[in-house]
């Protein structure tokens, strides 16, 4: 077992683990990961005398602690902690030719602002997760040919995440294709000559990073609240009729079926598998058609009882409970498909926040034109109603037919709804931004019993922010 | 007024007020669940102190009752509060063992004070000395109970 990155990790942030396995007979297994994300089992087929290697996204206790426990049915249990060593600042990756890594080391040094970890192709991270604490990379296009396909994968994910990638003496051409499937336009993948360029270029392209998406708190407050209206009925209708029966009845010791009646009501109304629902912010540039999304999923709080939810995406899950007493999520093998149930209780929802990437175009362009927004509908079909917040101030966007465009006439409003609020406070005071609700269906992240709540994003390009 | 209507009457009066706090409290918003086990945690054990102090009372005075009533008061009073444990149930705060042992404590607490009453009115003749002492060990009884609540609270898992 061995820690990725060098065995660096930045707290809060998300890692990789490499863990080998070799079976003497075929088995089931189940290897489970001890971490601050709490406890994950990933569900194993094992194979007579075949060594299996696994790369595993964790997320490092505070002292850098993580177990694995292995668990085969009819063996002993194999416990192995690895602890990693924890840094503040965020992690460039570097994996240049041999005889350029000590002068890159030396120019990379003066920028202080990150820990380079050098690596060959094969450090290269294998999961989503393990890009977790990576700012930049900086690599050659030999070490990206060198690249396993999970490696590129993975690579690919952390590029349309909007991540940083400097190539030494790429072509415009590489360069372009790479753009091409990356956020942010590509405009964060750059090419250098010169190792001298490198510090400025950082500087530059993290100035164009966009922000990062909302914290859980924020997107909590996007949630519906509905008033529990049920609570205050069930309690006060119970007393009334208490008061009415006791009044009433002739025979006072019919009085006791009142409040089993009234239990039993209660079990029946808040007992069992409850409803599944999501909370979703995803992100755009104008033109791009990847969205780097934040979600929470709430499981249950509407009853009390068995609650399970399936993720076929490759998503980054946390855990905003504490992580000791929650059900370990489950992940099968093979389909990355993630498996989380808990128990939960009335009114306490168990939560999830998901990060991951959706590749879904957008039809609406948002291009500021000598400072003013204006808005187009590139598609071909029309486009749902939303706002437009731009210097603070809230704008209805009314559904656009293909190639209509419009632009803000009417005085702007103060924003009003949790969403525009959040939005507002995201943006710098000349820029602007699209909020369009999006439906279930969208990015076909949501598992379908989920009643999703949701917004995109889409930000006036880099290029014309610029 | 019989003790039927007295437990009714001694239920509704803390239940009405305890009702309308903690409904006041629920914030039920997403990121109040702990708050909300608190306040169902908080309402069980005022609902139990509550409970005991109707059942010590209920024998405190004698009214004219039949042994029938005297179970079926003992029993409107444990079961009055049902909805609302069964709420507090649900919502996480307390699982049924606590809720049963507490109910537990309540009904002896019930018998004891039934027992004292019943026991009393055959050793003293004289009906002024005897509610006299009806009365004091009843306090005790009440005192003992509220000094050492979280002994029994910690027994009963609450």
């Amino acid at each position: 077992m061995h820690a990725g990155l060098l065995g660096k990790f930045q707290p809060g942030r998300t890692t990789e683990i490499g863990v080998e396995i070799v079976s003497s007979h075929a088995a089931r297994a189940d290897l489970s990961i001890s971490d601050a994300n709490g406890r994950t089992i990933h569900h194993l087929q094992l194979n007579e005398h075949a060594r299996k290697k696994l790369w595993l996204g964790i997320k490092p206790k505070k002292d850098g602690s993580v177990t694995v426990t292995l668990t085969a049915p009819s063996d002993k249990t194999l416990t192995h902690s690895i602890t990693l060593t924890a840094t503040r600042l965020p992690i460039t990756l570097v994996s240049i030719a041999p005889n350029e890594r000590m002068r890159s080391t030396a120019q990379l040094k003066t920028t202080q602002e990150s820990v380079i970890v050098m690596l060959s192709s094969a450090g290269f991270p294998h999961t989503t997760q393990g890009y977790g604490a990576v700012q930049s990379v900086i690599t050659d296009l030999e070490s990206l040919a060198a690249l396993e396909q999970r490696q590129s994968e993975a690579l690919g994910q952390y590029l349309a995440g909007c991540g940083i990638l400097l190539l030494d003496k790429a072509s415009s051409s590489v360069v372009e294709r790479l753009g091409r499937s990356a956020g942010c336009g590509g405009q964060l993948i750059r090419s250098y000559n010169q190792l001298s360029e490198i510090p400025q270029l950082l500087q530059q392209l993290n100035g164009l990073r966009p922000p990062k998406l909302p914290e859980s708190k924020n997107l909590a407050l996007l949630s519906s609240n509905q008033p529990h209206l049920a609570v205050p009925l069930y309690l006060f209708g119970y007393l009334l009729l208490m008061v009415l029966l006791s009044s009433l009845l002739k025979r006072p010791a019919l009085l006791l079926a009142l409040p089993l009646l009234t239990t039993a009501t209660g079990l029946v109304v808040w007992y069992g598998a409850g409803g599944q629902q999501l909370t979703l912010w995803a992100e755009a540039e104008t033109g791009d058609p990847i969205a780097r999304l934040a979600a929470i999923q709430y499981s249950g709080g509407d009853r009390r009882g068995f609650q399970e939810t399936n993720f076929t995406t490759d998503v980054v899950i946390t855990r905003l409970e504490n992580p000791q007493r929650s059900t370990p999520i489950e992940h099968r093998e093979g389909n990355d498909l993630y498996h989380l149930t808990s128990n939960t209780a009335l009114f306490a929802p168990v939560r999830y926040r998901l990060d991951g990437i959706v590749r879904q175009p957008h039809r609406l362009s948002l291009i500021l034109d000598n400072g003013q927004p204006i808005v187009r509908n590139t598609g071909t079909s029309a486009t749902p109603a939303g706002r437009l917040l731009w210097k603070r101030n809230s704008y209805a966007l009314p559904a656009l037919s293909p190639d209509e465009t419009w632009h803000p006439e009417q005085q702007g409003e103060a924003p009003t709804t949790p969403a525009e609020r959040l939005l507002s406070r995201r943006l710098s005071f000349n820029g602007a931004a699209l909020l369009i609700p999006i439906s279930q269906e969208w990015g076909g992240f949501a598992p379908s019993a989920t009643s999703t709540t949701g917004w995109l994003v889409i930000r006036s390009s880099t290029k014309s922010r610029s | 007024m019989n003790l039927i209507r007295l437990a009714t009457l001694s239920s509704l009066a803390y239940l009405l007020p305890l009702t309308l706090w903690l409904t006041a409290q629920l914030e039920l918003d997403d990121w109040a669940a702990a708050r909300v086990t608190t306040l169902f945690d908080q309402a069980v054990h005022i609902t139990l102190i509550a409970q005991i102090i109707g059942v010590i009372l209920l024998f405190f005075k004698p009214v004219e009752s039949s042994r029938q009533n005297d179970i079926t008061a003992v029993a409107l009073i444990l079961f009055f509060p049902l909805p609302l444990l069964t709420l507090s149930w649900l919502s996480g705060s307390l699982e049924i063992i606590p809720i049963a042992l507490g109910s537990l404590v309540v009904t002896l607490t019930g018998l004891t004070a039934f027992g004292i009453r019943q026991g009393l009115s055959h050793i003293l003749p004289n009906p002024a000395g005897r509610e006299g002492m009806i009365g004091a060990l009843q306090i005790t009884l009440l005192i003992l109970l509220w000094q050492f609540r979280q002994v029994w609270w910690g027994w009963a898992g609450l």
